[in-house]
């Protein structure tokens, strides 16, 4: 099947039940692919307006208790930046896919690129983290999309899918796992009774419990720096201190659990290669045949692109 | 060597933390991946054939 499709059966496996986006090239398949499954599995597609409301319609979903997810190219995923920091403040779980294509502006929509990895870290303003993903197969397509699911519920924080047009157009062959076979991580929710909750009050992992509206809970949610009530505290410093350290924090003081990548050849290697995505498929073969030729030469694929394995580089 | 179908992003992260040593970039436009020729002529090249 095509990347785009596999990403959808990825997404319906991790438990996604509702997905709200607006076509463009190269991410419509996935679009399409969940209007015609998620109702078969008790799911809600609903094509929006626009990209704006497309992400903000599956925060509310996220807190309404669903597992939502939008996909998009370069031209959507610039319009979803103010709402992307919305769901960093608000800890939002949602999984956004971004099939890239040739920019900027709208550029190149059917051709390929990776223009858009640094937006996916600061696109939004303010200080914040998100997790970005690259996959550089249809199956890993299916496979991190799983992943990113995962990683929004663990951290309650957007998880940015970034997809390229070459790999979600491409046919590969691909495993469909069941749910039964695979890791399916879902938000913690509250341990104490309504009248104790507070909605952002975080646990030693800095990651709040989550509690959904209509579950009895007591729930504020603003983008405006708020208390551990959710109640808005903007003009106190210590709150902004607090808050904006633990949103920042429980990404980057998690980062090694978090970060994964893939190693070739790296124990005795001179030079090292390192790519993601679509390109990693040709570094992989150009390593293998500079080995053949006796050249000591490694690579290092990321999959986690963010948080970048600073560590990583640093002791190589 | 980083390779990234665009003009320069998590290469320099990569830079960051390269501690001073060399790191060559890579780009690709137009829509296509690199070959695996185009990356394995870089290869050589560092490596000095």
């Amino acid at each position: 099947m095509q990347g785009d499709e596999a990403c959808a059966e990825g997404a319906i496996v991790a438990g996604c039940r509702l997905f709200a986006g607006y076509p463009i090239t190269p991410s419509t398949e996935i679009a399409e692919r969940m209007a015609r499954r998620l109702p078969e599995v008790g799911g809600v597609f609903i094509q929006m307006e626009d990209e704006l409301a497309s992400i903000a319609l599956i925060i509310g979903a996220s807190y309404a208790g669903v597992k939502a997810m939008t996909a998009t190219s370069g031209p959507g995923f610039s319009l979803m930046q103010e709402n992307l920091g919305l769901a960093a403040m608000t800890e939002a779980p949602i999984v956004l896919v971004n099939v890239m294509r040739g920019g900027p502006s709208t550029g190149q929509p059917t051709r390929a690129s990776q223009g858009d990895v640094m937006q996916a870290r600061w696109g939004s303003h303010g200080d914040y983290e998100t997790i970005a993903l690259a996959p550089y197969s249809v199956q890993e397509m299916f496979d991190l999309t799983i992943e990113a699911f995962n990683l929004a519920e663990q951290y309650r924080v957007p998880v940015i899918l970034l997809s390229d047009a070459t790999l979600g157009h491409m046919r590969e062959k691909v495993v469909i796992k069941l749910p039964s076979e695979v890791k399916i991580v879902n938000r913690k929710k509250p341990r104490v009774p309504p009248e104790e909750f507070e909605p952002f009050k975080p646990d030693e992992d800095l990651v709040p419990p989550m509690a959904c509206f209509g579950e009895g809970y007591r729930i504020h949610v603003t983008g405006l720096t708020h208390d551990f009530k959710g109640y808005p505290k903007s003009t106190d410093p210590r709150i902004q201190d607090q808050l904006v350290r633990r949103l920042c924090d429980k990404i980057r003081l998690n980062a090694d659990k978090i970060v994964k990548m893939d190693e070739y050849f790296m124990s005795d290697a001179k030079v090292v290669m390192v790519a993601y995505g679509t390109p990693a498929r040709s570094a992989i073969r150009a390593v293998k045949i500079a080995r053949s030729k006796g050249l000591k030469v490694g690579l290092v694929r990321l999959i986690t692109v963010w948080p970048f394995p600073y560590n990583y580089f640093r002791e190589l | 060597m980083v390779a990234e179908m665009n003009y320069g992003q998590l290469v320099g992260e990569v830079e960051r933390c390269a501690g001073g040593k060399p790191v060559h970039f890579i780009p690709k436009f137009g829509g296509d991946p690199h070959s695996p020729e185009e990356l394995l002529a870089v290869v050589e090249e560092a490596c000095g054939r």
